[in-house]
């Protein structure tokens, strides 16, 4: 609870150090404000309590959720020292809206009431929408605020109008007293409340751009500048599937039939959609948008799973995810400085030949998104997929297996691009910084495969 | 009070049609505004009184200003049809129809559901709103705070020309 | 209760009245003399040209919206206010904070100029 009092204040302190006309000292601030969060965040590691009329529950799975979104805008910031040097105005704001959006995500991954669900998701929201049309200037950055604005603000009202349902028929926001006026059913739901229900689901499922709620998703994250969009593809996406699985594998266990085949469609519909689409992108920014919508299909089958080890699973999948796709947008960066602007594919061409260290961290990175052996990627889906079966969900692993395997393709394509010897080559640079998060990011990749953890949670 | 309710339910379709028929931008916003007093009306018909004079200051006071404002910023003057394809136009049809038909079914469906909580003519008064927001719903209440300073920081950004 | 509102309908109707009254005796009672100068918008100085409704600044838009922001955030006041005394020290520590955090977002805005009207 003091992690998320002082995260919100703290964001409101970062804001005005913008006034001390002191860029260099923003990315150091609010690091280390970062990690007094995590400090006061893992201090409560183990005891579980409830805060505020039980709206806000402290577990071990919430902190373990915040502490590991924690790390990876730590890893942003550090790459947001250089992408931010070339801006000059509103710097601190980025800084600090991204603090708040992550008050945001600590109360989606530690809310007990659907009322905190609301604000925690609209907390979250509305720093991305202004985050993602932070080049003022830039049309297609306006662009995408603006659709992700009215598409978020309508699926907002879906997942208010489904809170209001649920609370006519079960006169109650908290999830533990949803649970048990559900559980009074047998599994026969009366409708407004499945209606409900469903509605909360689209909301949810939304953010964390499942199909087939994903149209947003690729133009978005094509518009938005570079680092808002690895802030959406990682720490977003972690606190909505922490949401997910408060609200489903937490609050409604067992699923009802109609919630169950519904999830069995959207992890199916992701997991196709997500790769036919990505198959055809010559688009780096694009791919990685389907490329997470494959990869939200295989965190669903996870969350289908209704195990109780579901929730270690969904954070060591998120987190794994979430450091291989950080420095593969810092190298997408640098290489559309060299190439001038250019986001195509081919800019990776001839990134062996100039900076073969690079090269072999990004076959490293891609081969963890794509699930290959010695990475940590591998072992993330491997987990899944063994929940999946161990749960009788055979048909539906047996398809998200062929498709990881489709996967293998169009990462594959991007690899051959950067060992493709280039015609003019531009040069390269990447500072230090830089280099050194794309470097441990590599590491940690196969490390966390050899030593894969599990948290009780 | 079944009159007033049907009443005022046919005074809002008939205005949210006419947000959507009608083609001139400002007769949108006025027609928008009478829809929102009739739903200030129906909250009054559910004892929600504080949410009903809300409504009508917040929504129909200010937000509907802000309507305004931006038509005039963007000068529509004439209202632009944009033109979608069969595909599109038939697909939204059957859409809606179905979304329609789902919560069609589902209220038709429902049975009666025994009130867990006894009925209060003053349960929408002031002072109730007041010690509910000040008791259970006090952590939503202050972290919301955050929500209006990042609007806040929005409006800067996005409306204030860069020197 | 029902009969409670018989207070408000009256008001309604005496402002209604008021209205319609007026603007029915002015249309009686005043001479009527249309001619083409009469109906101009300005009887006097240049000639109306062009469209009345042309783009302006989005600067007021900027105010406008930051108006509606504390419009919203005045609102949370009033059930405070009625509880006042039986919220008792608790709500007016709970009122401050939130009041001390709104306040923050507002000096914000005049430290980055947002009501400086002529600078640029």
């Amino acid at each position: 609870m003091s992690a998320l009092i002082f995260i919100a204040i703290f964001g409101i302190i970062v804001l005005y150090l913008g006034f001390a006309n002191n860029k260099a000292i923003l990315a150091p601030a609010a690091i280390g404000g970062l990690l007094i969060t995590m400090a006061l965040s893992i201090k409560d590691w183990g005891v579980g309590s409830k805060y505020f009329h039980d709206m806000i529950v402290v577990d071990n799975f919430s902190i373990a959720f915040n502490v590991s979104m924690l790390i990876i805008t730590i890893l942003i910031f550090l790459f947001g020292v250089n992408y931010y040097k070339r801006m000059e105005h509103h710097v601190a704001e980025q800084y600090a809206l991204m603090i708040f959006a992550l008050t945001g995500a600590f109360l989606m991954t530690s809310y007990s009431n659907l009322i905190m669900l609301f604000l925690g998701i609209e907390i979250l929201s509305i720093p991305l929408y202004i985050l993602a049309g932070g080049k003022k200037s830039s049309y297609r950055s306006n662009e995408a605020s603006f659709k992700y604005f009215l598409l978020g603000s309508f699926s907002t009202a879906f997942f208010l109008f489904g809170i209001a349902l649920v609370y006519g028929a079960s006169s109650t926001f908290y999830l533990p007293e949803i649970n048990t006026y559900i559980a009074q059913f047998n599994g026969h739901l009366p409708p407004m409340l499945m209606v409900g229900l469903l509605f909360i689901l689209i909301g949810v499922s939304f953010k964390v751009a499942v199909a087939p709620f994903h149209f947003w998703s690729p133009d978005v994250y094509e518009g938005a500048p570079t680092l808002v969009t690895a802030f959406m593809a990682t720490v977003v996406k972690t606190a909505g599937f922490a949401a997910f699985y408060r609200l489903l594998g937490m609050g409604l266990l067992p699923l009802p039939a109609a919630l169950e085949k519904t999830l069995w469609v959207m992890t199916g519909l992701s997991l196709l959609v997500g790769n036919l689409a990505a198959l055809k992108q010559s688009n780096f920014k694009r791919l990685l948008a389907y490329s997470a919508i494959v990869h939200t299909g295989f965190m669903l089958l996870a969350m289908l799973s209704q195990h109780d080890s579901a929730g270690s699973v969904l954070l060591y999948y998120t987190f794994v995810y979430s450091l291989a796709t950080i420095p593969l947008f810092i190298i997408f960066i640098h290489m559309k400085r060299s190439a001038k602007g250019l986001e195509d594919l081919v800019i990776f061409r001839g990134l062996y030949k100039q900076k073969p260290w690079v090269a072999v961290f990004m076959t490293i990175l891609l081969m963890s998104l794509a699930g290959l052996p010695p990475t940590s990627g591998f072992m993330a889906k491997y987990q899944v997929f063994t929940l999946a079966i161990s749960q009788g969900y055979i048909a539906i692993t047996i398809f998200a297996i062929v498709m990881a395997i489709i996967g293998v393709y169009y990462y594959f394509y991007v690899l051959r691009e950067a060992f493709t010897d280039s015609d003019e080559p531009n040069p390269i640079l990447i500072p230090f910084l830089n280099a050194a998060l794309i470097v441990v990011c590599g590491i940690a990749v196969v490390l966390l495969g050899l030593f894969t953890f599990t948290i009780p949670i | 009070m079944i009159f007033l309710f049907y009443l005022l339910s046919a005074i809002m379709i008939v205005c949210a049609l006419l947000v959507v028929f009608s083609r001139n931008p400002i007769n949108n916003v006025i027609y928008l505004i009478l829809c929102f007093i009739a739903m200030a009306g129906h909250y009054i018909l559910l004892n929600a009184q504080f949410l009903a004079v809300v409504h009508i200051i917040v929504y129909t006071g200010a937000i509907m200003v802000l309507f305004l404002f931006v038509i005039m910023l963007l000068n529509l003057n004439k209202a632009i049809i944009f033109r979608k394809s069969t595909v599109t136009r038939v697909s939204a049809v059957v859409t809606g129809g179905i979304f329609f038909l789902v919560l069609l079914a589902a209220t038709r469906q429902t049975f009666e559901i025994h009130a867990k909580y006894p009925f209060n003519s003053d349960i929408g008064l002031v002072s109730g709103i007041g010690k509910a927001l000040f008791g259970e719903f006090l952590l939503p209440f202050e972290i919301s705070s955050i929500l209006f300073i990042s609007a806040m920081v929005g409006a800067m950004m996005f409306g204030k020309k860069d020197e | 209760m029902p009969q409670d509102y018989i207070p408000v309908l009256i008001q309604i109707l005496i402002a209604l009245g008021f209205v319609v009254t007026t603007m029915l005796a002015t249309h009686f009672l005043g001479p009527k003399r249309f001619s083409r100068a009469k109906l101009e918008n300005f009887e006097c100085g240049i000639e109306g040209m062009g469209n009345a409704r042309s783009p302006f600044s989005v600067k007021y838009f900027l105010i406008a919206i930051l108006f509606v922001l504390f419009d919203v955030e005045v609102i949370f006041m009033y059930p405070w206010a009625v509880n006042f005394k039986e919220l008792g020290k608790a709500g007016f520590l709970d009122m401050f904070l939130f009041m001390i955090l709104v306040l923050a977002g507002f000096i914000y805005i005049i430290l980055k100029g947002a009501f400086k009207w002529d600078r640029r």
